[in-house]
């Protein structure tokens, strides 16, 4: 079970419900989740629109019960283990998870968020 | 906002070899114009929309499934050999290369869709070169190959 109290944001801010109603159902499919990645709630929650995810995903951010951090996708479709609060500083090279260093280059940058409770 | 995504994807599908330099300045240039989450909102929906559209290679979501599925029934097949053995039913020496083949195959499937649902996850270190489903496909063929070769031997 989340300690997002989710019934009280949806109250405050209804325009989100549907969103916040999807991530609260997320979280209690996963209650060992520590990391929401949106990718993932993205394909598993086709019902819901991504502008509302992804508008919900922030507001949990700007109440702090999220932090927002940033990944290197690779070309190959991993997540690469390096996050970064700027995606303005993610390096040409990072290590992959044998800590071979590959070239960043063709990557795509992604946003994963944290629980913060 | 819809108009920044386009302007995003317009940049990176005209030179997708610098997809990560072509986000950075991307996003340099909206902070510097005073719209970081612009930039921010940017980079989420373009993530979320690629994984929707299934322009990333994950695995899908029934891998796990069935994964389960086939492990939980190659087991079932299992047990019903050992209670059939057990009420003194054998299988056919001609149909112990059909039972090693249904053994080889479970198994293979279980190990490829689990394996391929687990290295997606990051649960099983990849290689950047290796991709999550090469990873499936090979490791449910190494276990066909291993088990059809086990069986041969073994089961007799």
């Amino acid at each position: 079970m989340s300690r997002i109290n989710f019934a009280s944001l949806a109250s405050k801010f209804p325009q989100y419900k549907k969103g916040l109603k999807g991530i609260e159902n997320w979280l209690n499919r996963h209650p060992e989740a520590r990391v929401i990645d949106p990718m993932v709630i993205s394909r598993e929650m086709k019902s819901i629109g991504i502008d509302e995810l992804a508008q919900s995903l922030t507001l949990l951010e700007k109440v702090g019960e999220l932090t927002r951090v940033y990944k290197v996708l690779t070309p190959s479709g991993v997540l690469a283990d390096g996050e970064f609060d700027d995606p303005r500083s993610i390096p040409e090279r990072l290590p992959d998870r044998f800590d071979q260093y590959f070239d960043t280059r063709e990557s795509n940058i992604v946003p994963v968020f944290r629980l913060v409770a | 906002m819809s108009d920044a995504l386009h302007e995003l994807n317009r940049r990176v599908i005209a030179d997708p070899e610098n997809t990560l330099p072509i986000t950075q300045q991307f996003y340099d240039e909206k902070v510097k114009a005073g719209d970081t989450d612009g930039a921010n909102e940017t980079l989420l929906v373009r993530s979320m929309i690629m994984a929707r559209d299934n322009q990333i290679k994950l695995v899908p979501q029934w891998f796990s499934a069935a994964g389960l599925l086939c492990g939980g029934l190659t087991l079932f097949f299992l047990m019903g050999l050992i209670v059939a053995s057990i009420a003194r039913y054998q299988v056919p020496q001609e149909s112990k290369g059909l039972v090693s083949l249904f053994f080889a195959l479970g198994l293979g499937l279980s190990t490829a869709f689990l394996g391929g649902d687990a290295a997606a996850k990051g649960k099983i270190p990849l290689s950047d070169k290796y991709s999550p489903i090469q990873f499936s496909a090979t490791g449910g063929i190494a276990v066909v190959i291993i088990v059809l070769l086990l069986m041969h031997f073994l089961y007799k």
